[in-house]
Parts: structure tokens; C-alpha cells; sequence
């Protein structure tokens, strides 16, 4: 006969207390797993929501930087050039201009050569009403940006809006419910729509694009402007602004020039602030489930220790009880030639075998368990596998095992101490 | 084979020291059979322990086979045991959870033979226990219990038995079976130390030694049987 017959037969016969034995080791397995399960659960769910922050974090700032580039290309700024009688006062007050200059202006210091500004801009702007639609709007007629002759040609920053088209403003399409294709009639005209642009909380929100020369034949001003943006203006610095408006004015002395930066400006505060509170969600979010986790943790660390050691502290007492009532057994083996070393494996390995069983079964139910309490959580994104990954369930077994071990380590050394005489004196 | 040389067996008591066994001398020789009597507290159950390389004298010395058990290691002492003593219960004694067959087998974890599992066939059939092989010692009778502690205590052919009281809690006719079979272990050159206060055995013993206060008191030849 072998000693895992006598393992068998004896676990048989009192089988319950060894499942008792074997429910405790369940228990204890169970309890780690499942804390084990929920926290590699959560770091999977952090990663994942950290990653998806991250990326739509990264995707702003790359639109962001996307638009700064264009706003302030080269760390150069734009000034705006008005009409000499033009009222500043009036131009700040409504940000267009009520004085007009001529549209060749533009054409004009496109080939004067200058170096210190990259393109021109001519404008038509003015706040109308749309007959069509009774709303009030800002019209800005526009045919893009009239490269400097000096320059090498760069990507346009200004897109020109196709003729027959109309773009508008976020609030305008959003009101009158146009979109991109749709035939719109302002002040009497057909326009297609080409563009509706997003929400950018500015005065754009209830602007209307249309080509320049649509602009001045509808506004009766034809071969009008009332602005040119001088786009990317070179000098940069405190001298910047008094250079550019010395050249502009050396071709053009009928008009004044300011600069177009506040706006710019803050234009980028407001982007670098949306970055920024993009970053700092980002930042808050990883907070939150960094304090989740460490809630997590010190929850785990309180109760596994303390259910691990109610377990042990179990399955010491029914080992010991175990081999209390085979006392007898013990003293008449070791009569019939068994050595400390036998009856001690006899004990451990029944303790093992405990164990093994209680790592199952706890592996299982811990997982059951974590996967119960995570899907509770209705915020829980991920799906949740039923069994643990390797390493947690190669730890769930060790534990087991170093556990039952450690539970049965006293009573197998009593259990092989048992003086068989002493046993056999008290027939 | 089996020799006492002056053992003397001390007892803390709640009242001191109790002496069970006193300047304790006696040879028993190999393919003896010898019975050993006397009131209850004579000593006669702690000479079978010391006997069994059990229990260590307090002073004095026993040899089995020539050898000291008790100057050996508890392992080796324990091995001394599996291989050469087989023990005989008046309790029984018996694994309760195991079957018939697999108590018969039980000294063979201690001492492992490839050949055990035919020698346990063997001693079952040898003690009538075949229709009992597969059963729990609580669904046997008495008498099939000592019989099962005997072919237990035979399993790894010992040279020496050492029984207590065997036939102590069985009827006369059990008694006899087992007693038959010590004798018959004798006869194939086993050798035999049985502690009985009863008359069963008498008839096969070789010497009858008198125990009385944990002294030898008488050891006398009986009439050769056949």
C-alpha cells in the first residue's frame, strides 16, 4: 500500500473535516484572487481609460498646434492695414472698418517688395442683415491671400471660398439648419453652402465667407476693400510692428497700420487653455484612478491578511483536531516501524492535498467573485475573463499551499512526536 | 534472540517513582514460545514494550538478535521494528478507515516490499479473511479483527511476535484460532512473547515466565507440545 491510498482513505473517511479544511484554504484563495483579479482589473481599466484621455488629449493639442502654426507661423504676427481716415475708435468698436480703399492696395504691396510681411489678405467686411433669413450677420467678403511676389510660395494660410459658395459661421448653420451642399439665397443671390465651420465662440459664430467680388457686388462696392491683413509679419520684437507699418506705409501712404494680435493672441490663450485643461483632465483623471487603486489596495491589505489568518488559524485548529483523534493511529504506526519523517508526511501531505483542492476551488470562486463585484460597477468597461491569468492563479496555489503547510506544520510535529508506547501503556 | 539483562523500568507517578520493572533478566531464544503471567501491574505489558524496542529501560540492557535497539537512532530503531517485530494488540488496534486487505498492507509503507501485496493475499487467506478483504474493521467480528491484526502483524515476516493479551477480548474458540496461528508461527521458526493472564496459550508455550512486581518470579519449561 502506498501512502496516498492511505491519504485517500483517510480524507474519505472523515470528509468533513477535511472539506471543512478544504473550504477554509477556499476561502483564503478565493479572497486573494479575487483582490488580486479586481486590482489587475483595475489597472487594465486605468490603462485603457488613461490611454483613450491620452489620446483624445493628444489629438486637441495636435489641432491646437495645428491652428497656432497657422496663427503665428514662424513667430511672426499680423497687422491689419485700414483705410487712412478710418476711425480706430469706430474699427475696435465693431471690428470692421466703415471707411474703403481701393482692391488693387493689395496688388500693390504684392509688388512693392517688401520683405518684412509673407502675404496679403484684402477684405471686404460689414455687418448686415440677411434679408432671406431676418438675422443679423457679419459679411465678409474675402479672395484669399495675395502672396508676396518676393517670397517663395507657401501653403495658403487663408483658404479663398470658391465662387457661388457661401461659408458660415457655427451659429448661422447651426439657426437657420443649413449644411455643407445645401443652396442658400442671401440678398437675393443663390449660394452654395461649402463649409459650415464648428463652434469657435467668437464673432466667426455669426459670420458669412463669401468670394470678395460677390462681397462688393451685393455691398455696391465694387473694387472696394476695407482691410488687408498683412499675414506673417516678419519682424518680430519691440521694433516688430514699427517696421512693418513703415514699409506698408512706403507703398502705400493712404493708410495706417495696427496690429491684428490681440486677437491672435487671444485666439491662443484660449487654444493653450483648452490644451491645458485637456491635460490637467488628463492629469485628474489618472489622480482618480490612482486614488481609486490605493482605496483598493489598503481595502485589500486589511481584509486578505486578516481572512488569510482567520483561514490558517481554521485550518490549524482542524489539523490539529484531526490529529488529536488519530492519536491512537499515529502511536500504533509508528509502532509498526513508521519514522518522524513518515508520519510527518503522512500529516503535511493530507495538508497539502488540502491545499491543492482549497487553490481550485478558491481560484475559481475568487475570480467568480472579483468578476461578480466588477460587473456591479456599471462603469466597468472592460470585460472580465473568468479565469486569472497565469501568475495570479500560480500564486493562488503557492498561498494555498504555504498556508496549509503553515497550518499543519504544529500538529504534524505533535503527530510525530506521539510516543507509541504511551498509547499502548493506557490499554 | 530476545535478552533481558537486569532492566529495571521507572515511572514518575503522582506519588513517585513506580518501579514496573525490576532487575529484569531473561533470555528467550529463537522458535521459543513463550507466555508471560501475572496479575495486572506486574509489569508484564511494560517487559513486552521494552521488548519492542518501545520503550527504553532506565537502566539494564536488551539485546534482539544481539543488538541494542535502543543504542540505535529513533529511524533506525524504528526500521529494527518494521523488519523484525510484529506487534499483536488485545484493542486490535486496527486503521479504522482502511480496509482489511489495506491494514494487512500498512507495515509495508513502513518497510516497502514489491512483494507485499501477494504476501497480504496470502495472510488473508491464510486467517479465512477473503470474503472480508474489502471491509472496514467496524463491519468485522472480533475474532476476524485480532486475525486481521495478526496477518497485520505478520505481513513483513517478522522474527519476533510480540503479542498483548491477543486473545483478551475474544471468545474461547477466537482465542484459540489465534493462539493456533502463534503457534503455528513458531513451528516455522518465528519466535513468540505473549502476555496473558488467561489460560489460552498455555497448552503451546515452551516456558511460562511469572512476572509479580516487576520482578521475574518463576521461569518454567512446559511439557514440549506437539
Amino acid at each position: 500500500m502506498r501512502l496516498w491510498r492511505m491519504l485517500f482513505r483517510e480524507a474519505c473517511h472523515r470528509r468533513l473535516t477535511f472539506a471543512a479544511g478544504v473550504l477554509c484554504a477556499a476561502v483564503a484563495v478565493a479572497s486573494l484572487i479575487a483582490a488580486l483579479v479586481a486590482l489587475a482589473y483595475h489597472d487594465a481599466e486605468t490603462q485603457a481609460v488613461l490611454e483613450r484621455k491620452a489620446e483624445e488629449t493628444d489629438q486637441l493639442l495636435r489641432q491646437l498646434r495645428e491652428e497656432m502654426r497657422k496663427t503665428t507661423l514662424k513667430l511672426s504676427f499680423n497687422a491689419i492695414i485700414l483705410p487712412e481716415n478710418q476711425s480706430l475708435r469706430d474699427w475696435h468698436m465693431q471690428d470692421y472698418a466703415d471707411e474703403y480703399m481701393p482692391e488693387d492696395y493689395v496688388m500693390k504691396l504684392a509688388d512693392s517688395g517688401i520683405v518684412t510681411v509673407r502675404h496679403f489678405l484684402p477684405v471686404l467686411q460689414r455687418k448686415v442683415k440677411w434679408p432671406e433669413r431676418k438675422q443679423s450677420i457679419i459679411l465678409v467678403g474675402t479672395r484669399g491671400e495675395v502672396p508676396n511676389m518676393h517670397k517663395s510660395p507657401k501653403a495658403p494660410l487663408v483658404q479663398p471660398v470658391p465662387d457661388g459658395t457661401i461659408v458660415l459661421g457655427h451659429e448661422l448653420h447651426q439657426r437657420l439648419g443649413l449644411k455643407t451642399g445645401d443652396e442658400v439665397v442671401f440678398m437675393g443671390q443663390t449660394f452654395g453652402v461649402h463649409r459650415c465651420h464648428g463652434e469657435r465662440g467668437t464673432k466667426d459664430d455669426i459670420t458669412a465667407w463669401i468670394p470678395l467680388k460677390a462681397a462688393q457686388e451685393l455691398l455696391d462696392k465694387r473694387g472696394k476693400i476695407n482691410a488687408i491683413l498683412a499675414l506673417e509679419c516678419l519682424c518680430v520684437g519691440a521694433e516688430g510692428l514699427a517696421r512693418v507699418r513703415r514699409d506698408i506705409m512706403g507703398v502705400l501712404p493712404g493708410t495706417q497700420v495696427i496690429e491684428h494680435g490681440t486677437k491672435v493672441i487671444a485666439r491662443a490663450e484660449a487654444r493653450f487653455r483648452v490644451g491645458r485643461e485637456a491635460q490637467e483632465a488628463y492629469e485628474q483623471a489618472e489622480k482618480e484612478r490612482a486614488e481609486a487603486r490605493a482605496r483598493q489596495e489598503r481595502l485589500a491589505a486589511v481584509s486578505v491578511p486578516l481572512i488569510l489568518a482567520v483561514c490558517v488559524l481554521s485550518m490549524a485548529l482542524l489539523s490539529y483536531s484531526n490529529v488529536r483523534d488519530r492519536r491512537n493511529e499515529m502511536g500504533i504506526l509508528k509502532a509498526l516501524g513508521y519514522g518522524t519523517g513518515t508520519i510527518l508526511l503522512l500529516v503535511l501531505t493530507r495538508a497539502l492535498l488540502t491545499g491543492c483542492f482549497g487553490a481550485l476551488i478558491g481560484t475559481a470562486g475568487g475570480a467568480t467573485v472579483a468578476r461578480w463585484l466588477i460587473t456591479r460597477d456599471p462603469t466597468a468597461g472592460l470585460s472580465v475573463t473568468l479565469f486569472p491569468d497565469a501568475r495570479t492563479a500560480a500564486a493562488g496555489v503557492l498561498v494555498s499551499l504555504l498556508l496549509a503547510l503553515v497550518a499543519a506544520w504544529i500538529p504534524a510535529l505533535l503527530a510525530s512526536r506521539t510516543d507509541p508506547a504511551d498509547i499502548l501503556m493506557r490499554e | 534472540m530476545i535478552e533481558f539483562k537486569n532492566v529495571c523500568k521507572t515511572f514518575r507517578g503522582p506519588e513517585g517513582p513506580v518501579d514496573a520493572l525490576r532487575d529484569f533478566s531473561v533470555t528467550i531464544e529463537a522458535g521459543e514460545f513463550v507466555v508471560a503471567r501475572g496479575p495486572s501491574g506486574s509489569g508484564k505489558s511494560t517487559m513486552l514494550l521494552v521488548a519492542g524496542a518501545l520503550l527504553r529501560p532506565t537502566s539494564g540492557n536488551l539485546t534482539l538478535g544481539g543488538q541494542d535497539p535502543y543504542a540505535l537512532s529513533p529511524a533506525k530503531r524504528g526500521a529494527v521494528r518494521a523488519a523484525q517485530i510484529g506487534f499483536v494488540f488485545q484493542q486490535f488496534h486496527l486503521i479504522p478507515y482502511l480496509s482489511v486487505r489495506d491494514n494487512i498492507l500498512a507495515p509495508a509503507v513502513a518497510l516497502p516490499n514489491p512483494e507485499a501485496g501477494a504476501r497480504a493475499d496470502e495472510l488473508i487467506d491464510r486467517f479465512g479473511l477473503r470474503e472480508r478483504a474489502q471491509h472496514l474493521p467496524a463491519q468485522l467480528s472480533t475474532g476476524e479483527r485480532q486475525r486481521t491484526a495478526l496477518a497485520r502483524a505478520m505481513l513483513n515476516q517478522p522474527k519476533i511476535l510480540l503479542a498483548d493479551e491477543p486473545t483478551g477480548n475474544l471468545d474461547e474458540d477466537n482465542g484459540q484460532v489465534v493462539v493456533d496461528h502463534l503457534a503455528e508461527f513458531v513451528s516455522e521458526g518465528g519466535t513468540v512473547l505473549m502476555v496473558t493472564h488467561e489460560q489460552t496459550g498455555i497448552s503451546h508455550a515452551d516456558r511460562i515466565l511469572r512476572i509479580e512486581g516487576g520482578k521475574l518470579v518463576s521461569d518454567d519449561a512446559t511439557t514440549p507440545h506437539a
